[in-house]
């Protein structure tokens, strides 16, 4: 038995605080006579962490440890190719540092942070309205001691990209 | 290599362009307490290896494998109609974050 789920909260799957709107579906299995196993099923999550990952660096409040870390996963880096990828700096140990909140990354850093991930992630998710200038632009607040990321809420939409058709992840904002 | 078949199997899987990926409830809640997401576990299904087999309900898989940062992982997932869905039954980390 398959259930849509309005409001499913993804952010175990992808690291950062991800509600998928009517994109998820709850599957009830019987396992034997009496044991029922519940699965979540929701499509191409790479798309949607993707698509997650561009929303975040195009939000204005400053990265948490935490999400420093998902977006690398994300991007599917080791801190040793994020930090090639800023261009050498910062170090490997400062980025441990930053993603252990011990320490937190300085404007400029984070938005070189961010334009890697982008840059990086960017083809998976075609549904977000993503450009480079779009990060560069924006103005970073907060002091990164903050204990609540914001709230990405993503929707499967049919989008347009490169002459094709194709469901996407787009965010809930744009979709409405 | 013990349990090949079941390997080229997983792989097979994970190459099919409609590959279904669930997870258990279980499953979610051991990734967050563990700080793996879907990042990690696709990391381990594309490089791991198999390390046990067995059918029950299901045919069930056991994969061993390195996330992005090294940690070690295993994953119990069950193969599902057609070879097209993954069934990630439950998640644990082997080893400490480093």
């Amino acid at each position: 038995m398959a259930t849509e789920i309005a409001r499913y909260d993804a952010s175990a799957l992808v690291g950062l605080n991800v509600i998928v709107v009517n994109g998820a579906k709850e599957i009830i299995e019987v396992n034997g006579e009496h044991e029922q196993v519940s699965y979540i099923e929701v499509p191409d999550i790479e798309g949607l962490s993707a698509a997650a990952a561009l929303l975040r660096c195009m939000m204005p409040q400053k990265l948490l440890g935490s999400e420093i870390r998902a977006l690398r996963k994300i991007a599917g880096m080791t801190a040793r190719e994020l930090s090639e990828a800023m261009g050498g700096q910062p170090a490997i140990e400062t980025i441990s540092r930053w993603e252990n909140d011990h320490e937190f990354a300085g404007g400029y850093a984070e938005s070189v942070l961010r334009l890697a991930i982008c840059e990086r992630v960017k083809e998976c998710a075609p549904g977000i309205d993503y450009s480079a200038d779009k990060v560069n632009r924006v103005k970073l607040i907060g002091n990164g001691k903050q204990t609540k990321a914001p709230v990405i809420e993503l929707r499967r939409m049919l989008v347009r990209h490169d002459h094709r058709t194709n469901n996407s992840w787009t965010a809930e904002l744009q979709a409405a | 290599m013990k349990f090949h078949a079941e390997q080229r199997r997983l792989v097979t899987i994970l190459t099919d362009g409609h590959c279904v990926i669930r997870y258990s409830k279980h499953a979610t809640e051991e990734m967050a307490n563990d700080a793996i997401t879907h990042a990690d576990v696709l990391k381990v299904l594309r490089t791991g290896q198999v390390t046990w087999f067995e059918v029950k309900k299901d045919e069930i898989v056991h994969v061993e494998g390195a996330d992005i940062d090294g940690r070690r992982i295993r994953l119990v997932v069950g193969l599902r109609d057609q070879l097209i869905v993954l069934q990630i039954i439950t998640v644990m980390a082997l080893t400490n974050s480093i």
